[in-house]
């Protein structure tokens, strides 16, 4: 009678107050158009709502689940009990009825041990830097770290636990990928393991430097995010890359944790990762500290800073033929170079060291066995950090508006809209110095006829431009490259200013010099087609070369092309030419001036400002 | 009541996720590692937010990871199948993070005093390219015994 006049209480209090925000955030209920609620979290195996009612009815749900609670209340919990079941649930509605006072983490079998392993303390949200070498990971990648307790005061992160959201990719067929990944047709699921896979992942598999942001988060909160893993064990969620990605999902768990933060709505309908970073740090005191992890490279580049030609030689020996290289010197000088080696050989052989190439390990084994027997132990390395922290980049999107004038076409205003990411003349601060990122960016172009500008033409559409120009250095991985796919005025002497599409792609080596200042050389090759052009396609080939300086707030850049335009039937060389010189006033505004000029067919002047948000 | 009898009926029995990914035979092992740079992908990816192409793709069926060992020989035999590059090179040097972290986990007063340990035991840990991970737990175990001064 006591528990029935609790529950009563209860179901008055809620009716009263508008539905509790935590309890929709732990179904994953969402409104849909009509206002109707839904669910993310889909049913795989087992059951996710308790009433067959309970994902269109979040209070008839929550009455159902008290009402099982209640009568659990006094027996003894198995694991198929629905407290030991659904721990987060239990635990919200711990706080907020008197009558439950038990603890599933204690109390249930299977996800005591569950628990115990993990042994939350606190939480972080782990940044994976942008990665341009394989490109689908160019926006780089969250996840979140359960700090365990079991690793409080070692300084021992990799007992912790990684949480990750990502889409079981079930296709080898690039079109299939595209089309389900943009739909929202592959299933993704939550997984937790120990951190350090996913370093050996990140840091050394891929070489990406991690960040990790910890969040200001007590334990009895983190707590809830435990046990709500426990809950969506048999759940998927469905995943749209752009907008219910990784990040998204990482978002909402935090957002169970503490549903005041309503860290979902406060984020950018499309979700890039950095972007869910940027939101934690508009709450004063949500991030808590930021550490960085480097990545094998960078690791390897500075253990090597000071070496001489000699030793960079020297190493590299070492690291394909163990044996064959007779060690002199000191025992410290032989304990740097082999070290520097091991780095070397791993970096070097990342992926077979992964998929386990025996012949590569036997390598390795003899590297190790060389170095443990030099007895010195040298002073530990602590790696710096270089970069800036990722969320201090510039917004990802921007608008630009430009005034210009061109030869042939005479005065007009640019407005242009970029979608995501970088290039090369944005301000660097948090990006990879040397690649460009740009994706969805449209320009239109208001074009003076008559002295008036009444007439607006699409100047260009640009689905993706990504190019990395990652300098020469003593390690490998030494090739630069660009990819782009547009449609626009083109600039081909066979049928210039004429509408078309272009695919262009081109491979060549970068020199960098001073800080993040580099000139890169690119053989470049493409595609043009356009429906004037007389035989509609056209072959693109020819050399390039790219120049870009940072002087404080200034960036600048040149761009200098010799391209063969050719078809079966006709031939023609443009050389062409582009300075790009951008002033930041903040991380928001720049103050942009370009020249474009085609060799004896047009002169482009252009300048204006670019916003970013 | 009775509904509640028949919600809790519906419930199926949950595979225990609770062994955890710890134990043995979850590791890298039973990973499925998929390897797929085929540039047009790339290309097409290049345009997403691609985040959730995995190198790793780690199943969670975990049925096969209860294991009867006692925890610590366990939980140190799975971070050595996990960890085990790191770990030779660190013992290898005689220090590191993953040294810290066994130093942690057997409550080894001093990790550099472990590490020195380890360092002048790399040949018979690490015998050949071949011994197992249990084997190389159980040797840091033994090394840890005498250097550590506690059972395991």
């Amino acid at each position: 009678m006591k528990i029935f006049t609790t529950f009563l209480l209860f179901i008055t209090y809620a009716h009263a107050q508008k539905i509790d925000q935590q309890w929709l955030n732990l179904l994953h209920l969402k409104k849909d158009v009509f206002g109707n609620y839904y669910s993310e979290a889909k049913e795989e195996q087992g059951q996710f709502f308790l009433h067959s009612k309970g994902e269109k009815d979040p209070e008839k749900e929550m009455e159902v689940t008290l009402q099982a609670f209640l009568s659990e209340k006094n027996e003894k919990w198995n694991k198929n009990s629905i407290s030991c079941r659904f721990p987060a649930r239990y635990l919200w509605a711990k706080s907020k009825l008197k009558g439950l006072s038990r603890s599933p983490k204690d109390e249930c079998p299977y996800f005591k041990a569950y628990y115990q392993k993990i042994n939350p303390r606190s939480a972080s949200l782990i940044f994976s830097s942008y990665f341009i070498n394989v490109p689908s990971s160019a926006f780089g990648h969250t996840f979140l770290r359960i700090n365990s307790k079991n690793s409080k005061g070692t300084g021992s992160e990799l007992l912790d636990y990684g949480v990750n959201f990502a889409a079981q990719v079930d296709t080898q067929n690039g079109l299939v990928y595209l089309v389900k990944g943009l739909g929202g047709f592959f299933r993704g699921y939550f997984t937790t393991l120990p951190y350090y896979y996913k370093v050996r992942e990140y840091n050394d598999y891929e070489s990406r430097d991690l960040w990790e942001y910890e969040l200001n988060l007590s334990t009895s909160e983190v707590d809830l995010i435990v046990a709500h893993l426990w809950e969506v064990q048999n759940n998927f969620f469905y995943y749209y890359y752009l907008t219910k990605n990784c990040s998204y999902f990482i978002l909402e768990l935090i957002d169970i944790a503490r549903p005041e933060l309503n860290l979902v709505a406060n984020t950018p309908y499309y979700v890039i990762p950095i972007d869910t970073v940027k939101v934690l740090d508009l709450y004063p005191d949500l991030i808590k500290e930021i550490s960085y992890r480097p990545s094998l490279k960078n690791k390897l580049d500075q253990t090597t800073e000071k070496f001489t030609k000699t030793l960079i030689k020297k190493v590299h020996q070492m690291a394909s033929h163990p044996n064959s290289e007779e060690l002199i010197g000191s025992d410290q000088e032989k304990a740097e170079l082999l070290e520097a080696s091991i780095l070397f050989f791993d970096y070097k052989n990342a992926k077979e060291l992964v998929f386990g190439n025996k012949k590569i390990e036997e390598q390795r084994h003899e590297l190790l066995l060389k170095r443990s027997e030099i007895e010195t132990i040298l002073p530990e390395r602590k790696f710096e950090n270089r970069f800036e922290p990722p969320h201090l980049s510039h917004p990802n999107r921007r608008i630009s508006l430009m005034g210009g004038n061109q030869t042939q076409l005479g005065g007009q205003f640019l407005l242009e809209h970029r979608f995501a990411l970088h290039d090369i003349y944005d301000p660097l601060t948090g990006h990879s110095p040397y690649s460009q990122t740009e994706v969805a960016k449209v320009r239109l172009r208001f074009q003076e006829e008559r002295r008036q500008y009444k007439k607006v033409y699409l100047d260009e559409i640009e689905a993706f431009n990504v190019a990395n120009y990652q300098p020469m250095g003593p390690w490998g991985n030494n090739i630069s490259w660009k990819l782009k796919i547009s449609s626009l005025r083109l600039d081909n002497p066979n049928c210039f200013s004429c509408y078309g599409g272009r695919f262009l792609g081109g491979l060549g080596k970068t020199i960098g010099y001073r800080k993040h200042d580099f000139l890169s050389f690119l053989l470049v090759t493409g595609l043009d087609y356009a429906a004037q052009l007389p035989d509609h396609f056209d072959h693109i080939i020819g050399p390039q070369a790219v120049f870009r300086s940072s002087l404080a707030q200034l960036t600048l850049g040149v761009k200098v092309n010799y391209f063969w335009y050719s078809s079966f039937s006709y031939q023609k060389q443009l050389l062409s030419g582009e300075i790009e010189s951008r002033y930041h006033l903040s991380k928001k505004y720049n103050l942009s001036a370009r020249y474009e000029g085609f060799h004896q067919f047009d002169n482009r002047y252009s300048a204006g400002l670019n916003y970013f948000y | 009541m009775k509904k509640i009898f028949i919600v809790m009926s519906l419930l199926v029995a949950l595979p225990s996720f609770a062994a955890g990914y710890g134990s043995a035979g979850c590791g890298l092992g039973s990973l499925v590692i998929e390897e797929d740079n085929t540039w047009w992908k790339q290309v097409i990816a290049a345009t997403l937010n691609g985040t959730g192409v995995q190198t790793f793709g780690i199943s969670t069926g975990t049925s096969n990871c209860d294991s009867p060992t006692p925890m610590k020989t366990a939980q140190v035999e799975s971070y050595v199948e996990a960890n085990r590059m790191a770990l030779a090179k660190d013992i290898a040097r005689g220090q590191g993070e993953t040294i810290a972290n066994l130093a942690s986990v057997y409550g080894c007063k001093s990790s550099k005093t472990f590490g020195k340990a380890l360092k002048s035991n790399y040949r018979s840990i690490f015998s050949s390219t071949s011994t197992t991970h249990s084997e190389v737990a159980t040797r840091i175990g033994g090394v840890a015994q005498t250097v550590c001064h506690k059972a395991i």
